[in-house]
């Protein structure tokens, strides 16, 4: 298998290899080129000093042209960190990880950057969609169409508000919807408050579905 | 004194004109390489078997340069939204002008 990601992984490896891993970053397995765990650690003072959480790398034929799935491990007596854009099931909403991707950055980019985003956490709290998201999410966090929010854990933000009034109309609507069309799809996760047109969609199939039956 | 010269072996040695300063590739090996999939600008893309003409570069007009088919790759995805992967600047070709920073 001499594909695009497995060349380029190589090259990764080799130079954690013969440079080491950045401090606090530590390689846990990277025996193929489909599955990396990392642990990592923030150092120094911050909420969550001497914990150690493992990410896990899933890497499609594609990397790095295509993302790598990142989540945290959940397993085998590991668990993701209490942080304002970490869900239980370790998922992770970090734009770098969806729509900010890009084929120049790297394994050890992207921990570098997730241990900074724990190092600079105010406060140690779920998402607010927390039990929602886990409750519906798919295997796989590429799947999710993540909202990203730039400001973090200011939970007075009303585009947060927003985000779970909507949240809690979906859920509500997708419970419904279920009992009368056993086979509909999950709503759409974390949809911009801003994002009129699928709300709509929703409201007007729901509505649409109850009013057959 | 006459010499005859029965055999004789060439040797040469090629690389792209990326606009690089001798001082530029003093700094390290990091600039010679093409961000994306990590191979040096003389050697080829993965996609190709043999460095050269095959498997050029391309410039930005934001000056950062890659394997052309890298970078198409990389622009044929939605989730490039047509950004230079370094900068996230919407991608401009550049045209390229040859020899205009070293006239030899």
């Amino acid at each position: 298998m001499a594909s695009i990601s497995a060349r380029r992984l190589a090259k990764e490896l080799t130079e954690i290899k013969t440079e080491g891993c950045p401090v606090g970053i530590n390689i846990v397995k990277a025996d193929d080129f489909a599955t990396w765990w990392f642990t990592i650690e923030v150092m120094g003072e911050s909420l969550y000093k001497g914990e150690v959480h493992t990410l896990q790398f899933r890497f499609d034929s594609q990397y790095p042209i295509s993302s790598p799935a990142v989540q945290f491990v959940v397993t085998e007596g590991r668990q993701s960190p209490v942080h304002p854009h970490v869900y239980s099931n370790g998922h992770i909403c970090a734009s770098i990880l969806g729509t900010e991707w890009s084929p120049v950055l790297s394994v050890v980019a992207v921990c570098v950057t997730l241990q900074s985003m724990l190092a600079s956490c105010k406060k140690k709290e779920r998402p607010i969609d927390n039990d929602r998201y886990v409750r519906h999410a798919p295997e796989n966090p590429k799947k999710t169409r993540f909202h990203y929010d730039g400001m973090i854990s200011s939970s007075t933000d009303a585009r947060i508000l927003a985000n779970d009034a909507i949240s809690l109309v979906q859920t509500i609507l997708y419970e419904l919807l279920k009992l009368t069309v056993p086979s509909c799809n999950p709503p759409v996760f974390s949809v911009p408050y801003t994002d009129h047109a699928v709300i709509n969609r929703c409201l007007y199939s729901a509505c649409r579905s109850l009013a057959l039956k | 004194m006459k010499v005859k010269i029965k055999r004789w072996h060439a040797v040469a040695q090629w690389r792209w004109d990326t606009g690089a300063t001798e001082q530029d590739d003093a700094d390290g090996e990091e600039g010679d390489v093409c961000g994306i999939c990590r191979v040096p600008y003389e050697g080829c893309c993965p996609s190709c078997k043999m460095p050269g003409d095959d498997c050029p570069l391309i410039w930005g007009e934001c000056s950062h340069v890659f394997h052309m088919h890298c970078l198409l790759k990389w622009i044929g995805t939605a989730a490039s939204k047509q950004q230079c992967p370094m900068d996230r600047r919407a991608w401009v070709t550049a045209e390229r002008k040859v020899g205009a920073v070293n006239p030899t």
